[in-house]
């Protein structure tokens, strides 16, 4: 057996101070990512493909380099460790501060082991971020090494593809695949491997879920399948499931319910991509008692603000779930430059150049980025 | 290369493999193209745009108008007609051409979108393609004027195919860096055939031809919600464009009154040029379409503008930066098509015909199922970038594995 190695808590505090107490958030070493990676896959070396989680958890979806979009989410649904979080994937590409993002997220689940879980999305891995981004932020950020890009999709490799939430609930990032029946037959895969192009493995973190179809369709993004209502509900009847969570879509709500809850998506990224004007949302898991009548007595505040039935209808969740529902921060919400306006909102410009913002800082400190020598 | 006897052809896919791009680069296609593009590089040199050319409206947002502001300079021009084109142009086939791109541009007031917040390009825009197609002959017959002794439906079929491809993909309603160069393609096809005789036109007659086309394209991205193609998110230079900057950065190259790089992302320096400079045009339009903090979604052009001072030296990198991540780009070359007289798949020193990578599978892929927008729209969001695609989802069509009977259809 591997005895996992551990970094010393004050170490992994530093690297948070790092992250967290700095704006914008400073990057970590590459030596520090190289130790962090190789801790942590030390660690998930023995965890199964599935894990058995229990509630409450808050479920979070694609969050794709949206940095403080993250820490929103820490701020209203609790941070680590007094919350427990389920991550489902796509936590790089596409965004500004995927480097930020998933070191954030390693050194939380080195810190908080049992309370952080991590499971992998589609683009948890090489292909993908070498396609969509995170690669060309890591050449950007690390004087054109792609060390670190090495180091954390390696890591990738190490990712859980799922998690069960009270034996009821099963969550992956994307869907159902049609060469899977039995959660056993994921539990068996070797999944320490870059995500194949087809297959069980491939298919959980590309399907979708489809309420036009009762059956698989091909995918029209080229990978994983659509799947309908009677795939559900005999997957779940087959696993004694009653729901399945998962990712990957976004959704201008920040929540889609397909089939009365049977399966829900929760997307994580506001306005996605600075552009789409999508809201965002956490999903609260708070227990998995179905049939029990809630009693005066387990009133908690906490519950409170459930009001489970009003809830369900108006979310399409299930009892004892609630959508947390957040956008982009308000300045988010403007073009600007500095943090001044520029283009169409409030016109009156009082715009000075070099005035000390610390944006221009962060970057004139950085030694030459991989896009300028184009420049030179 | 003689004009009489020209056996036309419409163009077909030869880039079939990362390994074609050395062909490419060895092609009279790829000569041509560059060609074309030094040209319009040099004719636009130092040339600024007429203020009234391009629509203030496609890249200011519409948001109600704060109490506290004054009218900007935008929307004072905003009054002034739209399409006021030089109407007698001595070469008939320029004033064509800013009416056909104008014809184009009404066919969108024709065709609207579908109602209802979409997840991906609104299917309208398959239809609007769709009347270009029906159209753009009749187009060709009544604003071009033709050498003489054509065989017009040839010229036409390879000509025309690279002004279609120019405006997205109908199929996967998205629009980036390939389609922006299927109309230089189409330009120099105009140039070489003397349609367009480029020793008649002036630097702000090109000008003018770009910036009706990238007003017509920006107005086809915003109303069908285009999906930026293949993007590499905050990563790359822009979301849809790249020769635009060329051009922008090439008017202000030699010019005294140019603004200093440094400054170009203020506010001041965009109401001032965004209506005669393309490059300041393009980031007007960003600033349009993306919320946040600008060095977040655009730390490209952020960075040039907190490290290079010269403009000759943007227009460089921008170039040099073009022929890296366009014509050194399979993903995006691939989708440039190859005919007989233009545009050809031969050797540029031996005029021999360039080997084609055999991939029948391949040759369709445009219309295999392997594309990233759905022909359903669903009901999600405002804006696009909705969905990752397979990179390898060119591949040949794939099966659904068998599922051993576990689920049956009702």
């Amino acid at each position: 057996m591997t005895v996992p190695f551990r970094i010393p808590t004050t170490d992994l505090d530093y690297c948070l101070e790092q992250l967290l107490e700095h704006k914008p958030p400073k990057i970590l070493p590459p030596e520090t990512i190289q130790q962090l990676c190789h801790t942590l896959k030390t660690q998930l070396l023995s965890v199964p493909n599935i894990m058995p989680l229990q509630s409450p958890i808050a479920v979070v979806g694609d969050i794709h380099g949206q940095y403080h979009d993250l820490l929103e989410i820490f701020q209203i649904g609790g941070a680590p460790p007094t919350t427990n979080y389920l991550f489902l994937g796509d936590y790089v590409d596409r965004g500004y501060y995927s480097v930020e993002t998933i070191s954030l997220l390693i050194t939380l689940k080195l810190r908080f082991p049992d309370r952080v879980f991590l499971i992998r999305g589609n683009h948890e891995s090489r292909t993908i971020t070498t396609n969509y981004g995170f690669y060309s932020e890591v050449l950007s950020k690390y004087n054109g090494s792609a060390d670190v890009w090495s180091y954390i999709t390696d890591l990738f490799d190490y990712l859980p593809l799922g998690a069960t939430i009270d034996g009821k609930i099963f969550a992956a990032h994307g869907g159902l695949s049609p060469s899977c029946q039995q959660l056993d037959q994921i539990r068996a895969l070797d999944r320490f491997r870059e995500i194949p192009h087809d297959g069980i493995m491939a298919d959980l973190v590309w399907s979708d879920p489809d309420t036009e179809i009762m059956d698989f369709k091909l995918s029209p993004r080229g990978a994983g399948y659509l799947f309908g209502l009677d795939v559900i509900n005999k997957f779940c009847h087959e696993n004694s499931l009653v729901q399945m969570i998962r990712a990957h879509q976004l959704c201008n709500e920040g929540y889609t319910s397909y089939w009365q809850g049977k399966c829900l998506t929760v997307w994580s990224a506001p306005n996605y991509c600075y552009r789409c004007g999508n809201k965002a949302s956490v999903l609260e898991i708070l227990h998995s008692n179905y049939d029990s009548k809630r009693t005066s007595t387990t009133t908690s505040n906490y519950e409170d603000r459930f009001d489970s039935t009003k809830i369900c209808l108006r979310q399409g969740v299930l009892p004892g779930q609630f959508f947390n529902i957040f956008e982009a921060s308000p300045e988010n919400d403007e073009d600007t430059l500095k943090g001044k306006s520029v283009n169409g909102i409030n016109s009156e410009d009082e715009y000075a150049v070099n005035n000390g913002d610390f944006f221009s800082g962060f970057f004139r400190e950085k030694s030459r980025k991989q896009h300028v020598e184009y420049f030179l | 290369m003689s004009k009489v006897g020209l056996e036309w052809t419409t163009p077909s896919k030869k880039i079939n493999a990362q390994s074609d791009l050395v062909y490419f680069k060895k092609s009279v296609g790829y000569r041509k193209l560059f060609k074309t593009l030094t040209l319009v590089i040099s004719k636009v040199t130092n040339v600024q745009l007429p203020g009234e050319i391009l629509d203030p409206e496609i890249t200011t947002r519409k948001k109600p108008v704060s109490k506290r502001s004054l009218p900007s300079p935008s929307a004072i021009v905003e009054s002034e007609p739209k399409n006021k084109l030089q109407k007698n142009h001595q070469v008939r086939s320029f004033n064509g051409i800013l009416e056909i791109l104008s014809q184009l541009n009404k066919l969108i007031d024709d065709t609207p979108p579908l109602a209802g917040p979409r997840r991906f390009g609104n299917m309208a825009c398959r239809d609007w393609h769709d009347k270009v197609i029906a159209r753009i002959n009749n187009l060709f017959d009544e604003y071009l004027e033709l050498p003489q002794k054509t065989d017009k439906e040839g010229l036409y079929s390879e000509l025309g195919s690279y002004l279609l491809n120019s405006f997205g993909s109908k199929i996967r309603l998205d629009y980036g860096t390939g389609h922006e160069l299927s109309f230089l393609a189409f330009l120099g096809g105009l140039f070489e055939l003397k349609i367009l005789p480029v020793d008649l036109l002036s630097g702000v007659d090109i000008l003018t031809i770009f910036a009706k086309y990238y007003d017509l394209v920006r107005r086809l991205i915003i109303d069908y919600n285009l999906e930026p193609a293949g993007s590499h998110g905050v990563w790359g230079l822009d979301d849809h464009f790249h020769l635009i900057y060329i051009l922008g950065a090439a008017q202000f190259n030699g010019d005294k009154s140019a603004p200093p790089v440094s400054q170009v992302l203020t506010s001041q320096v965009i109401s001032t040029y965004k209506s005669t400079n393309l490059y300041v045009n393009a980031i007007a339009f960003i600033y349009k379409i993306k919320s946040g903090p600008f060095n977040e979604h655009s730390p490209i052009i952020y960075d040039i503008h907190a490290s290079v001072v010269l403009w000759s030296k943007v227009l460089q990198g921008l170039f040099r930066m073009y022929e890296v991540e366009v014509f050194g780009k399979f993903p995006v070359v691939q989708h440039f098509y190859f005919g007989n007289v233009l545009y050809t798949w031969r050797d540029s020193e031996t005029n021999r015909e360039l080997p084609i990578t055999s991939g029948d599978e391949l040759l369709e892929e445009d219309d295999s199922p392997g594309f990233l927008n759905g022909y359903q729209g669903v009901n999600t969001t405002r804006s696009n970038i909705s969905m990752t695609g397979a990179p390898w989802a060119n591949k040949p069509a794939r099966a659904i594995p068998p599922t051993h009977g576990h689920i049956g259809r009702k």
